[in-house]
């Protein structure tokens, strides 16, 4: 069966089948941001956009998504650029595999909350965002200090 | 991984309803459970479309939408204060916006977790549920006896009374262990503990009586049982406590 959808911007019509998900769709057709780490809906890995909106891809069928807009960090390079390197000056990089994931929830919390944002707002957003490497305070330091830029004088 | 064999699109509530009649045939929503289904190949049937999605005014009542994301239930200006502010406090401890954005009103109704806290939250603000044959019911008759029937809308009064909401978890996103709703209107509690690890329940008391009292009667009385998560005992323990909070107001913004 065919479903058609718009991809970071683009239309497309892709092949898919009963059982193919979002994530696995994605991957197949290059966005390999997208990453599944828990077969289960609860890691917050393969968190995408659904309408502007962060969704777990691992828990959608493509082929109810006809006419979507889906959005991953492929779409939003420029601002996940941004984000990233306060994610390095903090050391909160490390092996990148829930970077993905963190990255459009926290691209996806700006667009809802105003600075100045506490780390306490931060930590609920990003509770559904497991990692394996940092402990999380890395991770936290590089949102609040992104979020707060403007308030910081830094870009 | 839930198995389709096939999708069905229905025109109408009418088509989805005899659909879901039918065995194998299996109800479409939020979908985040499918990733947890491993069941016998079934029949997708199509309900976003049919059902509505949002929150609406309707005189002194809410109108909730069955496609109404919890996500949307959290975010709502109109219920961050005042006695309606339980409904996101019931929900912001599941796990993160990713999944609350999925996860339907209708969903979480028709799934009846026990470990639910919105429907604890629902039961003590004395839902209604509006079913396709089956028209307005108290969600608490609906949670019984679930009749094979759609889930159309809650309906939520938006003066319900006082409230309060109390749950205890062992981390953020945790499952609670135990959670209790309250509601006190015209003299009367309406108290709803949930998570026990049974489905949820509520128990009405006149108002009359010690605060203290009766959450030491809800420890008694309701059945508690033991899990993973924690033992009869321990819920036994603490529920007067958790429900004591929550007939004084805790997790409501005035």
């Amino acid at each position: 069966m065919q479903v058609s959808l718009h991809v970071n911007g683009r239309p497309v019509t892709w092949e898919t089948t009963l059982s193919q998900t979002l994530a696995d769709a994605l991957r197949e057709h290059g966005c390999t941001s997208v990453k599944c780490g828990c077969e289960q809906g609860t890691c917050g890995m393969c968190t995408v956009w659904l309408d502007g909106k962060p969704v777990l891809s691992c828990s959608l069928l493509l082929c109810r998504l006809s006419g979507r807009e889906v959005t991953t960090v492929e779409g939003v390079e420029p601002q996940a650029r941004v984000l990233a390197s306060y994610l390095v000056a903090e050391g909160g990089d490390q092996c990148g595999f829930c970077a993905p994931g963190y990255i459009m929830t926290i691209l996806a919390m700006e667009k809802e909350v105003s600075a100045p944002v506490s780390e306490e707002t931060v930590q609920a957003y990003l509770a559904g965002n497991l990692c394996r490497c940092t402990g999380y305070r890395s991770k936290l330091r590089a949102a609040v200090k992104y979020l707060n830029r403007s308030q910081n004088g830094t870009v | 991984m839930l198995k389709l064999t096939e999708l069905k699109t229905p025109a109408s509530l009418e088509e989805a309803y005899e659909l879901l009649r039918l065995p194998h045939h299996t109800a479409l929503a939020g979908g985040t459970l499918s990733q947890l289904q491993a069941g016998e190949p079934t029949v997708g049937v199509e309900l976003t479309h049919l059902l509505p999605s949002g929150i609406t005014r309707d005189g002194c009542r809410l109108r909730i939408g069955a496609m109404t994301v919890l996500r949307t239930l959290e975010t709502d200006p109109a219920l961050q204060t005042g006695c309606l502010s339980i409904l996101p406090a019931s929900v912001r401890h599941l796990q993160g916006p990713a999944l609350r954005n999925l996860i339907t009103v209708g969903g979480a109704v028709g799934a009846r977790f026990p470990q639910s806290e919105f429907l604890t939250a629902l039961l003590a603000l004395d839902a209604q549920a509006v079913l396709y044959r089956g028209g307005t019911v108290p969600l608490e008759t609906y949670l019984n006896a679930p009749p094979e029937d759609i889930v159309c809308e809650l309906l939520v009064d938006r003066e319900p009374g006082q409230t309060g909401f109390c749950a205890v978890r062992n981390s953020y996103v945790d499952q609670p262990i135990l959670c209790a709703a309250a509601c006190l209107r015209e003299g009367t509690w309406r108290i709803a503990v949930g998570a026990r690890p049974f489905l949820t329940e509520v128990r009405t008391c006149p108002a009359s009586r010690d605060i203290r009292e009766i959450a030491a009667d809800c420890g008694a009385s309701f059945r508690m049982g033991d899990d993973l998560k924690a033992t009869a005992d321990y819920r036994r323990r603490i529920c007067p406590a958790i429900v004591r909070r929550a007939m004084e107001g805790e997790g409501v913004c005035r």
